[in-house]
């Protein structure tokens, strides 16, 4: 219940978004932000339910991993906004809103039982809980990211575009390390402590690294001025289109330790 | 002295560094699409002729122990190192302020690096496969028993827990009483790690020989019988029958049902029965230790990069 009226929540914060976007132009949304707000905590009170229900943080499945997720990304959004005041960018708002639609839209969808049932041992630790929290918040500023950075590429506006280098690369600064700690760090200590093993190359455990190199490469176009601006940018949507295909296309597309998540 | 500069100049490249990284990342990608680990058969049954040859010449089948990683990889980490000591000898000559965030997050990698080769070159693993009162030696000196083995289930039938208690002793004298290993809860002992991981049903056969020794057999394990093996498959589902696979070579010849008091090739079957057992994994790894050091680094680094950072209002 809390994550379908969450849905709408969003819903109506991408159409206020859209109208201010296209229709007003100039004139500042004063509602989505709020709406953003209230979705992410309603999200995060499902996942707070559901941990009660299974006496366990609710973070070991696909549908609570998306709600998580989602949540998150409505929460970034709202700081994004309320700290950047006028300088927020509307189009990435409107863009990251419409990722965490497409998310939850995922979450709702049958590929993402909503049993709510206790974990499987495996995933008794609180080492996973770092490593799935961590990661997905991390995850969350990439999406802000990669919204900027399209929004770089579809602009000619010099001022513009320097906005948007700016939203990206403070987003991925903030994001990349959450990220390496979570899903790299804490990952690691979560399969020795599991299966003995702190890297097994897993295809996930690959795909992971292979985003981590790829937002590494990003951070590191910014030293080559060459580099900077369409190749950051670009790389940047490289690394949100790794990080959802990490999180969807491995458990769909290819088998591992992973198969739950 | 000029070429040496040159390759210098290379090495501490961050367009190199954005090169490597993103080479390393596509190669990850195909490792990730070509299965790992089989025969190269295998890659001919499932692959068109060319790429089959393409992935068992290149040594794609093993992509992380391949020259085509291994090389980059190699590069990666001398342009981390080079890196590292240029940026930090830099660090030390300005007067702006110090940031040393970076280098200990590059520091962090090359131990990383370094934990890892130790792991690949040194770390060992077997898989115990135990039923109660059953006894493997760990080392020379450590010795494991199975006390107790319980498999937990949720009302719904899915496994809530496996729980397997030992004792270990060293030279006969008891250093660990009635450990409970669960997964997520190894045991530490003697530089060793056991983990929870497996369990399974097991098949086992006593069998007597001509001069009236016992000789213990389970699943999987085979008895030598000249020219030929006798594998122990299982047990009828009655329980009161071994099934053994006769095998010669690679060719399977045939399946032998055996009661007890029947003969086995030149043994006569003693006891047959079917049992719990626990997988219990052993695991030395001298590699850990590193690594777990390197992340400890990067987490420091990354952490007080992002707190220099939000202090200079960059993030």
């Amino acid at each position: 219940m809390t994550a379908s009226v969450a849905f709408i929540g969003l819903i109506l914060a991408a159409v206020s978004q859209g109208v201010f976007l296209f229709a007003r132009r100039g004139r500042r949304d004063p509602v989505s932000r709020y709406l953003l707000l209230a979705a992410g905590l309603l999200l995060l009170a499902n996942i707070a339910e559901r941990s009660v229900q299974i006496r366990f943080v609710a973070v070991t499945n696909t549908f609570e991993s998306l709600v998580f997720f989602t949540g998150v990304i409505a929460l970034v959004l709202f700081a994004y906004m309320a700290r950047s005041g006028e300088r927020f960018i509307p189009f990435v708002g409107f863009a990251a809103t419409l990722v965490a639609i497409a998310l939850l839209a995922v979450a709702s969808s049958p590929i993402a039982p909503k049993d709510v049932l206790p974990p499987i041992p495996a995933l008794q630790s609180y080492w996973l809980v770092l490593h799935v929290t961590f990661s997905f918040i991390g995850e969350a500023f990439f999406a802000v990211a990669v919204a900027s950075s399209i929004y770089y590429l579809a602009t000619q506006d010099e001022e513009k575009r320097k906005n948007a280098d700016r939203v990206t690369y403070t987003a991925i600064g903030i994001g990349f390390p959450i990220f390496t700690v979570g899903a790299l760090i804490f990952g690691a200590i979560w399969a020795q402590a599991a299966w003995g093993a702190y890297w097994s190359w897993d295809p996930k455990e690959t795909w992971a690294l292979i985003t981590w190199l790829t937002y590494t490469a990003y951070l590191h176009t910014r030293l080559v001025p060459s580099l900077r601006g369409k190749a950051s940018a670009i790389l940047s949507i490289v690394g949100f289109a790794f990080t959802i295909f990490t999180f969807f296309g491995v458990n769909f597309l290819l088998s591992g330790l992973h198969s739950y998540a | 002295m000029e070429p040496l500069k040159a390759l210098y100049r290379t090495f501490r490249s961050a367009k190199l560094a954005v090169t490597l990284h993103l080479f390393l990342a596509a190669l990850a990608v195909v490792g990730t699409l070509v299965p790992q680990g089989r025969e190269p058969d295998a890659y001919y049954e499932q692959f068109p002729r060319f790429w089959a040859w393409l992935i068992t010449t290149t040594g794609f089948g093993q992509f992380s122990r391949s020259a085509f990683f291994l090389v980059p990889a190699a590069l990666f980490f001398l342009n981390t190192a080079v890196c590292t000591v240029d940026r930090f000898a830099r660090r030390l000559r300005i007067s702006a302020p110090r940031r040393f965030g970076p280098d200990l997050v590059h520091v962090g990698i090359l131990v990383l690096v370094v934990g890892g080769i130790v792991t690949a070159t040194t770390r060992r693993e077997g898989l115990a496969y135990m039923a109660e009162g059953d006894e493997v030696l760990l080392t020379e000196e450590y010795a494991m028993t199975l006390r107790s083995y319980r498999f937990d289930k949720y009302p719904d039938g899915r496994p809530r827990d496996w729980v397997s208690t030992v004792d270990v002793t060293y030279s006969a004298a008891p250093v660990v009483t009635a450990f409970a290993i669960e997964v997520n809860r190894p045991l530490r002992v003697g530089g060793l790690r056991v983990f929870q991981t497996d369990f399974a049903r097991q098949a086992r056969a006593t069998l007597l020989d001509a001069a009236g020794r016992e000789k213990l057999v389970r699943s999987g394990q085979a008895l030598r019988q000249g020219q030929q093996f006798l594998i122990l498959a299982g047990v009828e589902e009655s329980g009161r029958r071994a099934v053994f696979e006769e095998w010669e070579g690679h060719t399977r010849k045939g399946v032998i049902r055996a009661a007890v008091s029947d003969k086995v090739g030149d043994y006569t079957l003693r006891d047959v029965r079917e049992l719990d057992v626990t997988g219990l994994k052993v695991v030395d790894d001298p590699g850990f230790v590193p690594v777990l050091a390197a992340l400890l680094l990067i987490a420091a680094g990354l952490s007080l990069t992002y707190i220099q950072k939000m202090g200079d209002r960059q993030l």
